[in-house]
Order: C-alpha cells, then sequence, then structure tokens
C-alpha cells in the first residue's frame, strides 16, 4: 500500500519499493496440509457430550439472567422514584418552620428563599440517591453476567 | 468488503439450529488458513503454529455451543485464537527452552550474511523486521501475509484500523531509516525478493 501523504516522486518510489520488498520477502504461507486431519482427530477423541442439550441449557440461563436483570433494574427505578418523592414532601413540610427561623434575614421573601432552598437540597439528595441505586443496580448486573 | 457478520451468516443459522457439526465443517475451510497465519506471526515457528492453530480449533469446536452472537464469528474465533497464542507465548518463555528451533534460529541469526549482499535483500528485509517492536512486527508481518488488508488485519489482531495503518506507517518510516543507515536507501532498485 502506498502512502498517500508521501509528497516527492521520490519518497513514493521508495514506498513503493519497500512495499514491494515487504511483500516478497512474506508471501503468505502455505496451509499445512495434516492440519485439518489434525483438528479432526482430536474432535474424535473429545467425549461425547449432548452439544444440543448443552446449549439449550446456556441458552435457557441467559434468558433467565436477562430476567432477572430487567426485574432488578425496574425494582430500581421504582425505588429510586419513592424515595425521591418522600424525600420533596419532607423538604416541603420544612418550609414553614424554616421560612420562620429566615424572616429577620429575609423578611417577606423567607418563604421563597425557604422554598428554594428546600427545593435545591431535594434535588441534590434525589440525584445522590438515583446515581447511587443505579451505580448498585450496574454492578450487581456485572456480577450477574459474570457468574 | 463484506461484513464479518454477513459472511458468516451461513455458520451462525447452523450453530442456531444446533447444526455443530456443519456449523464448524465451514468454520473450519473458511479459517484454517487465516487462524494458521495468525498463530505464525505470533509464535515465529511453523510446527509450533501448527500446534496453536490445531489447538485453537479444537477449543473452538467444544466453545461453539456456548457462541451467542453477541459479537461476530470472525472477532469470536480470532479472539479465541490470541488468546490461545499469548497462553503459548507465556508458558515457550517461561520454559525458555532451547528448543530445535530456538537454536536453529540463532544459529540463523549468526550466521547472518552481509545484508550489503544483493542476493539476501529479503533476509535483511526479514532481519529489520524482526527488530520491529512485537505488535508493529505482527502488523506488518500479517499485512503481507493478508495480501495487504488493512482490514483483514485490523479483524485478525483486534485493533482499529486507523492504529494499523499508524503501525505501518511508522514500521515504514523505520524500515527505510535503517535501510539507509545499512547504505541499501535504494530500495526501488531491488530486484524481487521471493522465497
Amino acid at each position: 500500500m502506498i502512502d498517500k501523504t508521501a509528497t516527492s516522486s521520490a519518497e513514493s518510489v521508495r514506498q513503493a519499493g519497500l512495499n514491494a520488498a515487504l511483500a516478497g520477502a512474506f508471501p503468505p504461507p502455505a496451509t499445512p496440509s495434516d492440519l485439518r486431519a489434525g483438528v479432526l482427530a482430536a474432535i474424535a477423541r473429545e467425549p461425547a457430550v449432548d452439544w444440543q442439550a448443552q446449549r439449550r441449557n446456556l441458552q435457557q440461563e441467559h434468558r433467565a439472567a436477562i430476567a432477572k436483570l430487567n426485574q432488578r433494574y425496574l425494582r430500581s427505578c421504582r425505588d429510586a422514584v419513592l424515595v425521591g418523592a418522600c424525600l420533596l414532601a419532607a423538604l416541603g413540610l420544612s418550609i414553614k418552620p424554616l421560612s420562620h427561623g429566615l424572616a429577620p434575614f429575609f423578611a417577606n421573601a423567607a418563604p421563597m428563599v425557604a422554598g428554594f432552598m428546600a427545593l435545591c437540597v431535594g434535588v441534590l439528595c434525589g440525584a445522590a440517591i438515583l446515581q447511587d441505586l443505579f451505580k448498585d443496580a450496574g454492578s450487581e448486573g456485572l456480577r450477574g453476567a459474570k457468574s | 468488503m463484506e461484513k464479518p457478520n454477513e459472511r458468516d451468516a451461513d455458520i451462525v443459522l447452523r450453530i442456531e439450529a444446533g447444526d455443530l457439526t456443519g456449523a464448524f465443517d465451514l468454520l473450519m475451510q473458511r479459517y484454517e488458513s487465516k487462524l494458521y497465519r495468525l498463530c505464525l506471526t505470533f509464535l515465529h515457528d511453523r510446527a509450533l503454529a501448527q500446534d496453536a492453530a490445531q489447538e485453537s480449533l479444537v477449543r473452538l469446536w467444544r466453545a461453539l455451543p456456548r457462541y451467542d452472537g453477541r459479537a461476530a464469528l470472525s472477532t469470536w474465533v480470532y479472539a479465541i485464537t490470541r488468546n490461545w497464542c499469548l497462553t503459548c507465548l507465556a508458558s515457550k518463555r517461561r520454559t525458555v527452552s532451547l528448543s530445535e528451533s530456538y537454536v536453529q534460529a540463532e544459529v540463523d541469526a549468526l550466521a547472518a550474511p552481509d545484508v550489503q549482499d544483493a542476493s539476501d535483500q529479503g533476509h535483511a528485509l526479514r532481519q529489520l523486521v524482526e527488530e520491529l517492536p512485537e505488535t508493529t512486527r505482527r502488523i506488518v508481518t500479517l499485512f503481507y501475509f493478508e495480501e495487504q488488508s488493512v482490514a483483514h488485519v485490523s479483524e485478525l489482531v483486534g485493533l482499529a484500523q486507523g492504529t494499523i495503518k499508524t503501525h505501518l506507517f511508522r514500521a515504514r518510516a523505520v524500515l527505510l531509516a535503517r535501510l539507509e543507515s545499512l547504505g541499501l536507501a535504494e530500495i526501488e532498485n531491488w530486484t524481487q525478493i521471493g522465497d
């Protein structure tokens, strides 16, 4: 193969010369004639195995593993949504006492600031929980796949 | 170039249908030469390469029921063969035995003729390729074994085509520089090399 980026024709000629020389120095080797016979003889010595049954079992195991992973993923999603909702509700309930505490600093804007703070904390907690849950589900999935 | 998945669709169909013997026959017809050449680039020795190719094919036979089609058949076949070659290489290095082939290689190296001699250009070039880093040497050798197809080499060694091209580009630059230092820079005037 000639290098397309070669600028000078002399360089191209050298590259082509090297290419031809390498092609001559490394001709494809002939495959040994007794390779196939050796393989067939080795296979004939292999103990008889019911491949069909083995393959069916493997397919069944594979399907079961995938179903288990899907189930775990759905459960993780449900848990994440529930935990997030509970957390946001709890934070929402804390707005009133929080706005009392913030009133000396923000006057009339205290409920809005408290709401905003609660929202921020809720979002952060929710994101952390979600990330953790999915990380757990992912590593369990990998463990399941490996086993 | 035909996609590996399309090329081996007939073999995969047979595996799925449970006709493992038929699938293996086709697989052996299609891959035995490639596997032998792959083993040869790893092991540097025809007898060892034949043994490794044979063992790889037996391992493929044993693993055939577990092929689930997630990777292209060729990728799977080459991965099993490469892994076996690496195992062979590791045990070869551990034993560091003075096997017949090793002694022969040493004798050849000691008896290496003067590279200025035009009749030994092929030998000189092979020696220079031997001096390249292991992966680059494998890629260069396979590239010429596989009729200069970057795509085939990429499949065989499991590296991206861009990486193969980079290795080839660097190898050519190194080889040209080495030839220049040996006073063999006028490679375009070399006579046709062959075994």
